[in-house]
């Protein structure tokens, strides 16, 4: 994965590279855009997309502009949203099962697995409650696990306005989940 | 377990850094959770996506190879042609400037470049053309006769030479006639223009005279001016010798570079012929009155042959100054000599340093065609750009609407 974040200008993505950079990320480039769109079919599209799109731009990949999941991250940002823009509708909500990856009953005890489970559900209600532009920063950082100075590159700011937002879409996360666990809690 | 607020620079730290401790292991907690909110990729969706890429992939994954073996091809090549080839990696590198641009612009550019070239070669044409007048027209001008010179800068300019006339020794023989091989008697005239640098038109004017002197002619008149600084002109009339104008037309091209020359010919046989008559006439009539003077019995046919003798003798004047004359137009050659400064009509420099000048004149003129393409280029490429990034800046905006409406 750190091979994957560091500089490649040297070299143009080859087939070997670029494998690697497709196994990494397509399981996260595919949540990034399934979490902004909200449908699958279209998540799905904007994924081949921007695969596609990075293997065609792969000769311009410059370092100083950011690493190939950076890249990939930003050609997909801008596929999501041309999605969106063409669809002109708001994003469905996720509808699939919250069931914890590699984690099985049997594995864990079973009020882990259901505070587990409590606590995702919780977080996901409150990504919803997100503003579209803090939800989608907060996406690109988990899901891109872009640096700072990346996000401010696929979002077109300064390294300290990402910061700032991100930041700033954390506590408000934060606060969304604090909420919900008061009130059910009350 | 309980998120704690952290500020941006700990919760960068927590996040890209993998920090210690159980904020920071909260906040990583965070991201996985939210990570694994994600539904799992469908299989089939990956097996699709996999094989529409290695298809994608399939006919370009050895174009690399192709390309290493293509350029050692070419450089085996070069090298046995003794030529430089730019290395792979700078090859790759301009590749990638040129798929950095977008094609519109890059054909846009080109239309431009080629439209200002266009234009600037017309207005390089058209201030060459009409500014002054070429220098084709030159010769012709100066190898115009004196009379139909306009008066120049001359009458203002200081006459350092001035004016001279000189007048041929009169004889009562007529001179001698030069008739062409055909027996025909002609009239000859030239006219030459040389040109000298500035400094050397006195110089040249009177080497000129000098020569027509030598060759046993003399100057009918001459003007000299001089201007410093701005060079200067003399024009001269000559008369020579009509057997030796070939060899003073050579001398004379031997002092300074010719410009122009043209020699014109006319045929006064006739005139000379009828002059000549005339004379004999004149003559036979002369001797026959004096032999009928010889026979004169009486006064009266004295006084009548006398005053007729005395008729007959201005007769015989007139007629061989009337032959004189035709005899000199065929004797003597007129010769109109024209000496221009360097900076009117060329110089005397070398063949090298007129290529010198030329080139440098060349190059000027490529500068003024590269400064006027540019003026032509410079705004057109902004303004491509200013339409590039407004169109970049707009489909960014829109991009971002449609985030806020989402």
């Amino acid at each position: 994965m750190r091979a994957l974040l560091s500089p490649v200008r040297e070299d143009p993505l080859d087939a070997a590279s670029f494998d690697a950079v497709y196994r990494e990320c397509v399981a996260d480039v595919h949540a990034y855009a399934l979490s902004l769109l909200g449908d699958r079919a279209s998540a799905e599209d904007v994924t081949a997309l921007a695969f596609e799109r990075l293997y065609r731009s792969r000769a311009r990949l410059d370092s100083a502009r950011g690493t190939p999941r950076a890249w990939l991250f930003a050609i997909a940002r801008n596929a999501a949203l041309d999605e969106l823009r063409r669809r002109r509708r708001r994003p469905q909500p996720l509808s699939h099962d919250p069931q914890p990856r590699g984690t099985s009953a049997g594995e864990a005890e079973q009020s882990q697995l259901l505070d587990l489970i409590a606590r995702r559900e919780t977080l996901r209600d409150a990504l919803a409650q997100l503003p579209a532009r803090e939800r989608e920063i907060v996406l690109l950082k988990f899901h891109g696990q872009l640096s700072n100075a990346e996000l401010a590159r696929v979002l077109g700011i300064t390294e300290s306005n990402a910061g700032t937002r991100l930041h700033r879409a954390l506590e408000h996360l934060r606060e969304c989940c604090e909420a919900a666990d008061r009130e059910e809690v009350a | 377990m309980r998120i704690v607020p952290l500020s941006p620079e700990q919760l960068r730290v927590a996040l890209d850094e993998d920090a210690p401790g159980a904020a920071a292991e909260a906040w990583r907690l965070l991201r996985e959770d939210v990570r694994a909110l994600a539904p799992p990729l469908d299989p089939e969706f990956e097996r699709r996506l996999q094989a529409r890429l290695d298809a994608r992939r399939e006919p370009r994954a050895s174009r690399p190879l192709r390309g290493r073996a293509r350029h050692h091809r070419r450089a085996a090549r070069a090298d046995r042609a003794g030529l430089a080839i730019p290395p792979l990696h700078a090859q790759r590198h301009v590749a990638a400037l040129r798929s950095r641009l977008p094609a519109a612009v890059l054909a846009s550019g080109v239309a431009a470049a080629a439209c200002a070239l266009i234009l600037a070669l017309l207005a390089a044409g058209i201030f060459s053309g009409g500014g002054r007048p070429s220098r084709s027209n030159a010769p012709a001008g100066l190898s115009a006769s004196p009379s139909s010179r306009a008066p120049s800068s001359s009458a203002a300019a200081p006459a350092v030479g001035g004016t001279a006339t000189a007048i041929p020794n009169a004889t009562d023989e007529p001179p001698l006639v030069t008739r062409h091989a055909s027996g025909r008697v002609q009239e000859r005239s030239a006219s030459i223009t040389l040109a000298a640098s500035p400094p050397e038109v006195q110089a040249v004017a009177d080497g000129v005279s000098r020569l027509a002197t030598q060759q046993g002619g003399y100057v009918i008149s001459s003007q000299v001016n001089v201007q410093h600084e701005r060079g200067g002109e003399a024009t001269l009339s000559l008369s020579v010798p009509s057997a030796r104008l070939t060899q003073v037309l050579s001398a004379f091209a031997r002092l300074a570079p010719v410009r122009a020359q043209s020699q014109s010919l006319q045929d006064i046989t006739d005139s000379y012929e009828s002059a000549r008559r005339t004379l004999a006439d004149a003559v036979a009539e002369r001797s026959a009155l004096l032999r009928a003077l010889a026979r004169a019995s009486t006064q009266g046919q004295i006084e009548s042959l006398r005053r007729r003798l005395s008729l007959a003798g201005g007769a015989i004047a007139r007629a061989k100054a009337s032959l004189q004359s035709v005899s000199q137009r065929a004797a003597r050659s007129r010769v109109e000599v024209s000496v221009l400064a360097a900076a009117r009509a060329g110089d005397k420099r070398s063949t090298l340093a007129r290529g010198v000048h030329d080139a440098g004149h060349l190059l000027a003129v490529v500068l003024v065609v590269l400064l006027i393409a540019l003026a032509v280029l410079v705004p057109l490429i902004a303004l491509i750009a200013i339409v590039v990034m407004a169109a970049r800046r707009w489909r960014r905006l829109q991009r971002e609407q449609a985030l806020d409406r989402a």
